[in-house]
């Protein structure tokens, strides 16, 4: 079992900000998306998934929508706001720079 | 934050406050939703319905910890914590009621004693008087004689004033006018103000029924008709029982026709100065005839008797009017040099005019009660400080289990703010309830209105917050500093913890002795003061004496009569069984207001005038100075052979033989005081028969002023005269003899304002006492609270040292050791405050300088009393813990640990 705390700290954040930047989804939506993006390297559990959400809401960065879903069922979607559009591309930015910094230091080569 | 972040989070913050249940209930529907769509999946993918449900859970990591870790996500922790803080601390405080009680009330009685003193303050000083625009409104007078005393104007001064300046959008003259009703059995004397038509304009306030003045009224009826008069509201209610009808009404005053053409909105007279007023009337002061002159008195430029109201253009300042005034006033002695010897014209705020009196006492009773907050915070400070030792296992065991500093710090903060929340509910409350009392008490009746506006409950609130935070903070540093391993410690004491805790403690004690000090020598000096004035010698003796005012209508009583219907009545009242002796004058000692003239030439010396200064006269009859018992220091008292045809005699007081002849005993000298009749033929030089001792003329506070009697034989100057009867027995006694004899005279003289002397004196005594009272009732509880931390203090200290002490007597140490080691420590602590509160006193007390009388702010021995005072209370306050620490058994002290 993979807990997000085996990311990268804060990489779930960016992730499902991302995610939501595409288009709003619901919980369940954002789990499958996960899973197939990822290809089931990265593994978050739904019970880390909710709280996470749940996280991004409280700070403002996504709001969330009682919408009836394809299925004729309501769901809870939510969507990026104006911060949190802005809250992805700096953290999208810091992850550039220090993923790149990281494979610097990988790919030095032995002296 | 950007608040651009907050247009989100607050919305989703308060919803998770307040409906959290729905939020809760969101939660699970959105929790079901995403298990059965997975169970779906999984179906989908072959399982059977019932693993497919088990599988979707499990991915959950269990529904309910996730549940709970969306809650904390959602939580609004510093809110959702206070309100548990209070809920806790409301528990705590519920546990412990008797600390509660005391701290409470403590706390209520100083936030309750702050609010009332400032709800007055506020009602006083900082809220506008209740006209429009009440800034504008300014009172102007004449610099004539005494510098700063409100003088008045004449009546050809006012119109120039008017005519002549430019920064006022109107003027308004007033002053009083009493009016006699007759016609309905016994005659009575009504109060009234007689004003300029322009004074409610000038104002700004409308009648409430009816119209005001119309300018035009300003001018005397030419045909004796009816001249209109506005009546006051409380006239209106009580005479004319709130007939909405009354517009229009005749009523006969002084047996003048009136017609009623207003009413006057409720208060207005207490407003200007004159609460007893009943009506007012317009244009009948100027046609009268002075009676020391044969010119009306619309002509009379040396007899000044009119306030004066001014009401500011709205862009001028008082600097300007100032400037303004001062080059009228030039213009003025340019114009008419011989009147004009005045020194300018001053001007000042209405408001401040009417506060002047009232502002230094009401800041010095703001302080003095912020001192008794303060020393009330300091003994719940102290209390909290005990309790907090006693839950110290309490706040170990929160610590141990995860609880932050920071968290229990707050945690204790939020008790203080629920104790002193109570304590200034309580005390809003309180204030309430007495501010009406303190307004009479403080003597600004004028008041009509006394607000609970945002700004005294505004000062309540901060208050309340500033004493939470004061007596808050230290507990709430000491319990953050909670240490675990001796806090969990069954029994640890004394240990380098608590003995910074005492330090705290013991320098709360010496603040509350430091600022009791500044408190009680404040109250102190105005209790002698106090004493002072009761024991200062008025210069004659008030007691058995009955004395009452008898006003003549000049209609039905010309001036060549005035003498002659006094020494009838004199003489009939004389012959009342139980009188000794009657006499009357134009003024009497504290009742009446005195007129003064000047000295044109003294012992053959004209006086230039440029060196006139005022001098009091007062119109005599034979015997004034035996019925009030004025020592007549030189020569002889008048006598009935002192007539018209007679030598010109005066007698003159002692300050003015000191001013005018230094040290030479005058009698047989002449003077010659000027007769304002613009002719000068009645000036005359006069033979000083006698010099009187000096009296007491409006207060007991202020020197007598230099003063010339003349017999009213010589020079009847004022068909007012105020007649005082010495009786034997009561002054009261004889009443209703001296009425029948005054009716048997003239049925329509009213008897009115008839009153004891000695009654008169103790009016103005009334608000001095009054004002000691407060600094002393507040100096009292100030002292009673520092007792009380005191000797709680010492209390706790000895409680602590119990073991030691039990250590100490096993070794040998003798009881009185013990007993003298406690009291030298209380003695220690307030001898500590009282060196640190003497210099505070002494630069406190001057602050009340003003307010004091025959002693200096710095006296020694009120200042020495307090170091008695409270160093005699440290001593009784550490006797009672002494007594106690001297009988600690030691085998019982040892055997404890």
């Amino acid at each position: 079992m993979s807990r997000p705390s085996d990311l990268v700290q804060g990489t779930l954040d960016m992730l499902l900000l991302k995610f939501l930047a595409l288009e709003p989804m619901n919980g369940f939506a954002v789990s499958q998306r996960l899973k197939q993006v990822s290809g089931d390297v990265l593994q978050v559990s739904d019970g880390s998934l909710y709280p996470a959400l749940h996280k991004l809401e409280q700070e403002g960065w996504i709001t969330a929508e009682w919408k009836t879903s394809e299925y004729g069922r309501r769901a809870k979607y939510y969507s990026l706001t104006r911060l949190g559009r802005r809250q992805l591309e700096k953290e999208a930015d810091n992850w550039g720079r220090l993923s790149s910094a990281i494979s610097r230091v990988i790919k030095l080569k032995e002296a | 934050m950007r608040p651009e972040h907050w247009l989100y989070t607050i919305p989703l913050r308060l919803r998770s406050l307040f409906r959290w249940a729905q939020a809760d209930q969101e939660l699970d529907e959105e929790l079901r939703d995403h298990l059965e769509r997975k169970t779906e999946e999984y179906v989908a993918k072959g399982m059977t319905q019932e693993e497919a449900r088990r599988r979707a859970r499990l991915d959950m990591d269990g529904i309910e910890q996730s549940k709970e870790k969306c809650r904390d996500a959602r939580r609004v922790n510093w809110i959702q914590d206070f309100i548990q803080d209070l809920r806790f601390g409301l528990r705590m405080l519920r546990k412990s009621p008797g600390f509660t009680c005391v701290a409470v009330l403590t706390l209520a009685l100083g936030i309750g004693a702050d609010t009332a003193i400032f709800s007055v303050t506020n009602a006083v000083l900082l809220r506008p008087l209740p006209f429009p625009d009440s800034k504008e409104l300014v009172r102007l007078w004449d610099n004539y004689g005494n510098k700063g005393n409100h003088a008045v104007v004449s009546y050809p001064n006012f119109v120039d004033w008017r005519n002549w300046s430019h920064s006022f959008s109107g003027l308004a003259a007033f002053t009083s006018a009493d009016h006699v009703l007759t016609g309905q059995g016994e005659p009575i004397h009504l109060e009234g103000i007689t004003a300029s038509a322009s004074l409610f304009e000038v104002l700004g306030i409308q009648p409430i029924l009816g119209r005001a003045f119309l300018l035009e009224e300003d001018q005397p009826h030419a045909d004796n008709g009816a001249d209109a008069i506005i009546l006051s509201y409380k006239a209106w209610n009580d005479v004319f029982q709130a007939d909405p009808k009354v517009i229009g009404r005749g009523i006969t005053l002084s047996g003048k026709p009136f017609v009623v053409v207003g009413v006057a909105p409720r208060g207005v007279e207490a407003q200007m100065g004159y609460s007893r007023a009943q009506f007012w009337t317009t244009a009948a002061p100027v046609a009268e005839v002075s009676p020391q002159s044969t010119k009306p008195l619309s002509e009379e430029r040396q007899v000044s008797f009119l306030s004066v109201l001014g009401r500011l253009r709205p862009s001028v300042t008082l600097a300007q009017a100032q400037a303004d005034m001062d080059h009228v006033a030039a213009e003025l002695v340019n114009a008419y040099p011989k009147d004009d010897p005045k020194e300018g014209v001053g001007i000042q705020c209405l408001q401040d005019s009417m506060t002047g009196d009232v502002r230094p006492l009401l800041f010095v009773l703001l302080a003095a009660v912020g001192i008794v907050l303060l020393i009330a915070c300091a003994n719940v400070a102290a209390l909290i400080l005990t309790r907090a030792t006693s839950r110290r296992r309490e706040l170990a065991i929160r610590v141990a289990l995860g609880a932050g500093r920071r968290r229990i710090a707050v945690q204790m903060l939020a008790e203080s703010l629920l104790l002193a929340g109570i304590g200034g509910a309580l005390g809003l409350w309180l204030s309430v309830i007495v501010r009406q009392t303190l307004v009479r008490v403080l003597g600004v009746n004028w008041l009509t209105q006394l607000p609970l506006d945002v700004r005294v409950f505004g000062f309540a609130v901060l208050v309340t917050v500033g004493s939470a935070v004061i007596f808050g903070l230290a507990p709430a540093f000491r319990a953050a500093k909670t240490d675990l391993v001796y806090g969990l410690k069954e029994g640890a004491q004394a240990t380098g913890e608590s003995r910074s805790l005492n330090r705290a403690r013991k320098a709360f004690v010496i603040g509350q002795v430091a600022l009791a000090a500044t408190l009680l020598s404040s109250a102190g000096l105005l209790v002698r003061s106090l004493m002072n004035l009761e024991s200062t010698d008025p210069g004659f003796n008030s007691s058995h004496v009955l004395t009452f005012p008898v006003s003549l209508p000049v209609q039905r009583y010309p001036q060549a009569s005035w003498s002659s219907f006094f020494r009838e009545l004199l003489a009939r009242l004389r012959a009342v069984p139980g009188v000794e002796s009657v006499s009357a004058g134009g003024i009497l000692p504290f009742e009446g207001g005195a007129s003064h003239t000047v000295l044109d030439n003294v012992a053959g010396r004209p006086i230039p005038q440029s060196e006139w200064r005022g001098i009091v006269f007062v119109p005599v009859t034979p015997g004034y100075f035996r019925t009030l018992r004025v020592p007549i220091k030189a020569g002889r008292e008048f006598t009935d052979h002192d007539i018209t045809n007679s030598e010109p005699v005066v007698i003159i007081n002692e300050a003015a033989a000191r001013q005018y002849f230094g040290k030479q005993i005058p009698v047989g000298q002449q003077i010659e005081p000027v007769m304002w009749d613009g002719s000068g033929s009645k000036t005359q030089m006069r033979t000083i028969v006698g010099v009187a001792g000096d009296v007491k003329t409006y207060s007991l506070v202020q020197p007598s002023e230099p003063t010339v009697y003349w017999p009213i034989t010589q020079i009847p100057s004022d068909s007012t005269m105020y007649v005082a009867v010495r009786t034997i027995g009561n002054p009261l006694g004889i009443l209703g003899a001296v009425r029948q004899q005054l009716h048997a005279m003239d049925k329509d003289l009213p008897f009115y304002d008839v009153s004891p002397l000695d009654y008169q004196i103790d009016k103005t005594l009334t608000q001095p006492r009054y004002n000691t009272l407060l600094m002393a009732s507040f100096a009292l509880l100030a002292l009673i609270l520092t007792t009380i931390g005191l000797y709680g203090s010492i209390a706790y200290l000895v409680a602590q040292r119990t073991h030691e002490i039990g250590v100490r007597m096993a070794l040998g140490a003798r009881r009185a050791d013990v007993l003298r080691d406690v009291i030298s420590d209380g003695m220690a602590i307030g001898g500590a405050g009282v060196a640190l509160g003497l210099p505070a006193a002494v630069a406190a007390t001057r602050l009340i300088r003003s307010l004091l009388y025959g002693v200096s702010s710095g006296d020694p021995m009120t200042f020495g009393l307090v170091v008695l005072v409270l160093i005699g209370v440290a001593c009784a306050a550490s006797y009672i813990p002494a007594r106690r620490a001297m009988r600690v058994d030691p085998i019982v002290a040892l055997r404890y640990e």
